[in-house]
């Protein structure tokens, strides 16, 4: 829940993000994208595929520092990721990966606590290879969340799922983020993801991408599948070119 | 059924070679029970064991240092263009130097001293390892990397983690050349400038022309090589791969 008055984590004002392309020619990413992101809030960057908001994520990250602009933390960074594809580490257990990435202070009782939410109870000892994209994810998930962030980022997390998956997953990520309140961002396509999880999302303008509205999403939005796929008709309708792929 | 076929081939060849031996009925050509008697009667006034033990000595010593300097000159070409440009001729003229060469230079520049046949070998080897370990660096996936960038990862962490695991099917496979290459090499210095290790005793022998005392060292050494393929290489890279999914 977004409140008035709520502290901010940081702003972001991006002036200029061109990166080479594989031809040579300069390619601008983003242009004037600004935000600031609240504590505890849940930030949805939508838009089309290739207007910029996996970049802008990737600033935020801290993964691509070739920019003109600023990103300005009120707290010191704390970055928990969840990638599109779960980058686990082959080599290591589904608990390894987990406390690898685990916060110093993050203890034993949380963990127990925490892989039981995410369901992975029984895989600790197992490897990635033994695992299917569902359940890596939760692993990434997990891990992520172990790592204690004051900004977790979602790039894209439920991309490539069967539908029930999906929205298992969605239902995971939803209850982990109430219960443990953090600042999140999460990039998406699917207007069901941003309405089901976001409070605030973001819509981007085409290449060079840039911050074209703010779109609230209130509870009732999505209190039921009519709600959530009545809101996504809504956008869809306002703002037609968001939904080319 | 399988690992029948091996021993009857191994099998098959000790009868054609006994065979043989007894048609020939020369020294020449010893058969089995001649090197047989050879390798007990060297073993019998030690010195089979002293010349072995120094040859592995020797062996082990290079090995340790040229895959030491060898993987952190291919890690650092791998990873930066400069460093490769700097290295590159140099590893193609140290890749084609005949071993012999750097063997004679060595002894001359070193005197025919322990150190200087251990650096002649490791000189020899160190390029292989380094091609082999550039290639494997290369090789890196750097969305790993991003994912223990953004989690930030030590730099201790990022290499033990991330960085190593990666590089091991590479360092395995280097260690594994680099072993069969070694002894060898290590030997040709033994025969050229060394007054033990099995290498002097193969010089001695072949000045003797007792091909069945050639024979004995050859295949004790042999020997050794294959005990430590199966007691410790083969056990570690198991266990070091124990994350790859069964082949389906």
């Amino acid at each position: 829940m977004q409140h008035v008055g709520v502290q901010s984590l940081l702003k972001v004002h991006i002036k200029n993000k061109t990166y080479l392309g594989a031809n040579g020619a300069e390619t601008q990413a983003l242009k004037d994208a600004q935000l600031t992101l609240t504590e505890n809030s849940f930030t949805v960057f939508f838009g089309p595929s290739g207007c910029g908001k996996s970049t802008l994520l990737r600033i935020l990250a801290g993964l691509d520092t070739d920019y003109e602009g600023s990103v300005d933390w009120v707290r010191p960074p704390k970055v928990g990721m969840v990638f599109q594809e779960p980058r686990l580490l082959p080599w290591r257990t589904v608990q390894e990966n987990i406390l690898l990435s685990a916060d110093p202070t993050f203890t034993d009782h949380e963990f127990r606590q925490l892989v039981d939410v995410v369901g992975l109870t029984d895989m600790l000892s197992h490897f990635p290879s033994e695992l299917s994209l569902g359940l890596s994810r939760r692993v990434a998930i997990a891990r992520a969340f172990a790592s204690k962030p004051n900004l977790l980022l979602l790039d894209e997390p439920f991309v490539s799922l069967d539908a029930p998956t999906a929205a298992r997953l969605r239902q995971l990520v939803r209850t982990l983020w109430v219960d443990n309140p953090i600042t999140a961002v999460m990039v998406t396509h699917d207007m069901r993801e941003a309405v089901e999880l976001g409070e605030d999302v973001l819509l981007f303008t085409p290449r060079p991408g840039s911050i074209h509205e703010r779109l609230k999403v209130l509870p009732t939005d999505r209190a039921n599948e009519a709600s959530i796929e009545a809101k996504r008709a809504e956008v869809k309708s306002l703002y037609p070119h968001l939904f080319e792929e | 059924m399988r690992f029948l076929y091996p021993l009857f081939s191994i099998v098959g060849f000790i009868v054609l070679w006994a065979g043989a031996a007894y048609v020939i009925a020369d020294p020449l050509l010893p058969g089995p029970v001649e090197v047989c008697s050879a390798i007990l009667r060297e073993i019998r006034t030690g010195a089979l064991w002293h010349h072995l033990f120094v040859t592995l000595w020797r062996v082990l010593a290079s090995f340790i240092m040229a895959m030491a300097i060898g993987i952190a000159i291919g890690l650092a070409m791998g990873r930066s263009h400069m460093i490769n440009g700097l290295f590159d001729p140099w590893l193609v003229f140290f890749l084609n130097i005949p071993a012999l060469v750097v063997i004679f230079l060595c002894y001359i520049w070193g005197g025919l001293t322990e150190a200087a046949a251990i650096i002649a070998v490791v000189i020899n080897k160190v390029p292989n390892v380094a091609v082999m370990l550039r290639e494997g660096t290369r090789s890196l996936n750097y969305e790993l990397e991003e994912m223990g960038q953004s989690f930030r990862y030590t730099r201790l962490q990022t290499f033990q983690h991330i960085i190593l695991p990666q590089l091991q099917p590479f360092i395995v496979a280097a260690g594994r050349s680099g072993l069969s290459l070694i002894w060898k090499i290590v030997l040709v210095v033994e025969f050229i400038g060394r007054s033990d290790g099995v290498g002097f005793q193969l010089h001695t022998y072949f000045q003797l022309f007792d091909v069945a005392g050639i024979f004995a060292y050859s295949l004790a050494f042999i020997a050794v090589m294959l005990l430590i393929e199966i007691l410790i290489v083969q056990p570690w890279e198991r266990y070091a791969t124990r994350w790859r999914a069964e082949p389906a």
